[in-house]
This record gives structure tokens, C-alpha cells and sequence, in this order.
């Protein structure tokens, strides 16, 4: 009988190594006895495509195989929510506005577009993907070592009610938080206004290009008003509708500079007054620069359309929760 | 869907009577097959790629043993309960049974 040696023979391959032998044997003589009583039944013997009809019903070898074998798992379900959203906010984070400026750069820039012509612009992406995989890789044997030594521990089972984080109110808007977007809005208006000197390196002089020019006044007012929201937000930290519709404006306005500014570059010139021979490395130190600023854009922007979905959800919600209401 | 539903909390609930099942048949000595067979004539119908690795696991676990035996010229594995899995087996009735009261009364 050929086919059923050649079907015990795949499920032998797939069946741990200590029960190939057993549980093959044992197999074998379950289909020999159904055979046998199906052709006592029929009073013939069974043809070919009878006996395949049985081995279809037994399964796949894979899966008959599978069932031999000690249930096993990289990342248990216990991890899993976490992994899958620590994956989702480096994706989103990270990847995601590398990617959009990519794009915009690919579609929007000639001047790229020309410095890597046809497929150049796709090898472009090769950083990218690297680090996508990078990240994967180390994100999931983060959480495989995490999961052994939990299991090892069992610290899940060292369990107390205690653990459990507070319960976030979602009208609650974190004082920490709010403190340190009011210093991070007022250093940055300061150094708008020219009050503020950033740290520079003698020999490289950095400009802005005219780009910001145009901007100065909505920045400026968008920074202002962000340092007042901040304000507020620190001594009345609890989002009431008006200043949960004023956020939703500020971070829409925010967006449509982000936008602009994005196609709108490059944003900064470098100059180096001694450096003679070394143009080279002076252009692409500003492409790097500039670089950097688009990603740092992208990742603004990026923060925003979260912020924004954030608030029109907020808006959107009834005034007060019913908990344990049924939908 | 709802079909598929059903389909799903049936072999759920079935799974763990199947055990229970199985333990009280090898009560007597017997191999696979047969076991099959009996479970099906008790309406319990149970599939080889599910039988097999269930006893390789009970085995495992202690509750039962095994031997190979020559039978009409061919060389059968015959399954029988521990003594541990009788004890065990006793206990699970005593619990089977404690939960069909209750749940006598429920429904």
C-alpha cells in the first residue's frame, strides 16, 4: 500500500524524534483495521481512491504531526497585547514618518528624484527596511528572553491587587506633562524671538533658509498661544470642552504649517568659511541636515494627526461616562 | 456563523467529558482501535488524530499504561488505566457527577 507508507512516512518526518517509531507503528495499525472492516463490509478489497478518501479524513500530516508535539510559543498570550503594541508604536512612531518623508521626497523633490534616478530611489528605502527588521528582531527576542523568564519566575503568579495601575481618568490632563510642554513651547519661543542663543560651532555656520521667514508670525502666535494652552493646562488640568476644542484648532493649525513647511524645503543652509577642498563633505553634511529636519517634521506631524484624533474623540465623548452601561 | 459557534463551544464542552470517557473505557485493557469503536458505539465518536495523542498524554501524565501484544498475527499497543488513574478516574466521576447535579438544577 504505497500511499499510506508514503503518508505515514511525511507524518513520521514531522513527529518528534524520541515517538517517530511508536507512534508510526501505531498509526499504521489503526488504518490497517479500518481497512480490513471496511473490505469485510464490502466483501472487496478497497480501491485506491477508497483508501484515499480515509488518509483525507485522518488529515494532513502537518497536522496529525502537530498534535504529537508539546504545545510551544516564542511570546505567550499573556505578552502578546504588549509585543503587538510595542511593535504598532515603533511602526507608527518611528517608521511611519520615515517612510512619509521618503515619499514626500520621492514625489515633491526633483532635485532627490534627480540624484537617484529609476530604481536608485527604491535603494533609497534599503535604511529603512534594515532597521524595520532590526527593530523587529530585537522587539521579539526582547519579549521571547521576557516570556522565558517570566514563566522561569513566575512572577504573574507573585501577583497582588496592589499592582494594578490607577485607574486614568480621561478628563484628566497630567500636570507633568502640561509643565513640561510649557517649558519645551517657551524655550523654543524664546529662541524664535532671538532671545535664546543655541549652543554653535564656530567653523559652520548654520542659516535658516526663507522658508521660515514667510512663517515667522504663525509660528510665533501658534508658540504663544501652545505656551498660554500649557499654562492653563497646569493649574486647571481637566479638559473642559472649550479648551478641548481650542487644543483641537491649535493642533489643526500646527498640521497645515507642518504641511507647508514639508514642501516647502530645504529648510537650512550650511556654510563652512575655510573650506577649501572639502565642498564634498560640506554638501552632504547639509543634506543630512536637512535630512533630519524633514524626518523631525514627519514626526511632529505625525504626532499631531494622533493629537487630533485624540481631541475629536474627546469632543465627540458624552459629557459624563456611564460605566457598566450596556451598549 | 452561528452554525461555526456552536460548532466551537461543542467540542469545548465535549473535551473535557472525552477524557473522562476514555479514562472509564480502559477500565478494561484495549487497543486504539477498538477504543475508537467502543466510544462511537457509546456515541462519544472520537478522531484517530485526536484519540492517539490523548492517550500518548494521559500516559505521560501516569494515568495510563501501555504494552504491545501480538493480536491476529499483528502487533497492537493495548492501553490500560494506572493504578493511578484509577484513583484519579474515581475522583473525576465523584466531580462529573457533583457537576450534572448542579447543573440539573441550573438549567
Amino acid at each position: 500500500m504505497e500511499i499510506l507508507d508514503r503518508y505515514l512516512q511525511s507524518v513520521k518526518w514531522l513527529l518528534p524524534k524520541e515517538q517517530k517509531e511508536d507512534v508510526v507503528a501505531e498509526l499504521s495499525e489503526d488504518f490497517r483495521s479500518q481497512i480490513e472492516e471496511e473490505e469485510a463490509g464490502l466483501g472487496r478489497k478497497l480501491d485506491e481512491s477508497e483508501v484515499e478518501a480515509i488518509l483525507q479524513r485522518w488529515g494532513h500530516p502537518l497536522l496529525v504531526a502537530q498534535r504529537y508535539a508539546p504545545q510551544q510559543y516564542l511570546i505567550g498570550p499573556a505578552l502578546f497585547p504588549v509585543y503587538r503594541f510595542v511593535l504598532k508604536m515603533v511602526a507608527l512612531c518611528y517608521l511611519l514618518p520615515w517612510l512619509l518623508v521618503w515619499l514626500f521626497y520621492g514625489i515633491f523633490v526633483p532635485s532627490y528624484r534627480a540624484e537617484h534616478p529609476g530604481l536608485e530611489l527604491i535603494g533609497t528605502l534599503q535604511p529603512l527596511l534594515l532597521i524595520a527588521v532590526f527593530a523587529f528582531t530585537v522587539i521579539t527576542v526582547g519579549f521571547a528572553v521576557a516570556e522565558k523568564s517570566q514563566i522561569r519566575s513566575g512572577s504573574l503568579e507573585r501577583w497582588t491587587p496592589r499592582k494594578v495601575p490607577v485607574a486614568r481618568d480621561p478628563d484628566r490632563i497630567s500636570r507633568s506633562e502640561s509643565i513640561g510642554d510649557m517649558v519645551g513651547d517657551l524655550i523654543f519661543t524664546l529662541w524664535w524671538l532671538d532671545v535664546l542663543r543655541l549652543p554653535s560651532i564656530p567653523e559652520v555656520r548654520f542659516t535658516l533658509t526663507l522658508v521660515w521667514d514667510n512663517l515667522y508670525w504663525p509660528i510665533l502666535l501658534l508658540a504663544l498661544a501652545s505656551v498660554a494652552m500649557a499654562a492653563v493646562n497646569t493649574f486647571r488640568p481637566r479638559w473642559t470642552r472649550l479648551r478641548s476644542a481650542l487644543r483641537l484648532g491649535l493642533d489643526a493649525a500646527g498640521l497645515v504649517l507642518m504641511g507647508y513647511l514639508l514642501s516647502a524645503g530645504p529648510w537650512t543652509e550650511v556654510a563652512v568659511p575655510n573650506s577649501d577642498g572639502r565642498e564634498l563633505a560640506v554638501h552632504e553634511l547639509a543634506k543630512w541636515i536637512n535630512l533630519s529636519v524633514a524626518i523631525a517634521l514627519g514626526v511632529i506631524g505625525v504626532i499631531l494627526i494622533l493629537s487630533l484624533v485624540r481631541g475629536i474623540r474627546r469632543l465627540r465623548r458624552p459629557e459624563a461616562t456611564l460605566i457598566g452601561a450596556y451598549p | 456563523m452561528n452554525t461555526d459557534l456552536f460548532e466551537s463551544l461543542r467540542l469545548e464542552l465535549r473535551r473535557g467529558s472525552l477524557i473522562l470517557a476514555v479514562l472509564a473505557e480502559l477500565r478494561t485493557e484495549q487497543y486504539g482501535y477498538t477504543l475508537r469503536k467502543t466510544l462511537a458505539d457509546h456515541g462519544m465518536a472520537i478522531e484517530e488524530g485526536t484519540l492517539y495523542p490523548l492517550l500518548r498524554r494521559l500516559e505521560s501524565q501516569g494515568l495510563l499504561v501501555s504494552r504491545w501484544l501480538e493480536e491476529d498475527k499483528r502487533t497492537k499497543r493495548f492501553y490500560r488505566l494506572s493504578p493511578e488513574g484509577k484513583l484519579i478516574l474515581k475522583q473525576l466521576v465523584a466531580e462529573w457527577k457533583r457537576i450534572n447535579s448542579s447543573l440539573d438544577e441550573i438549567l
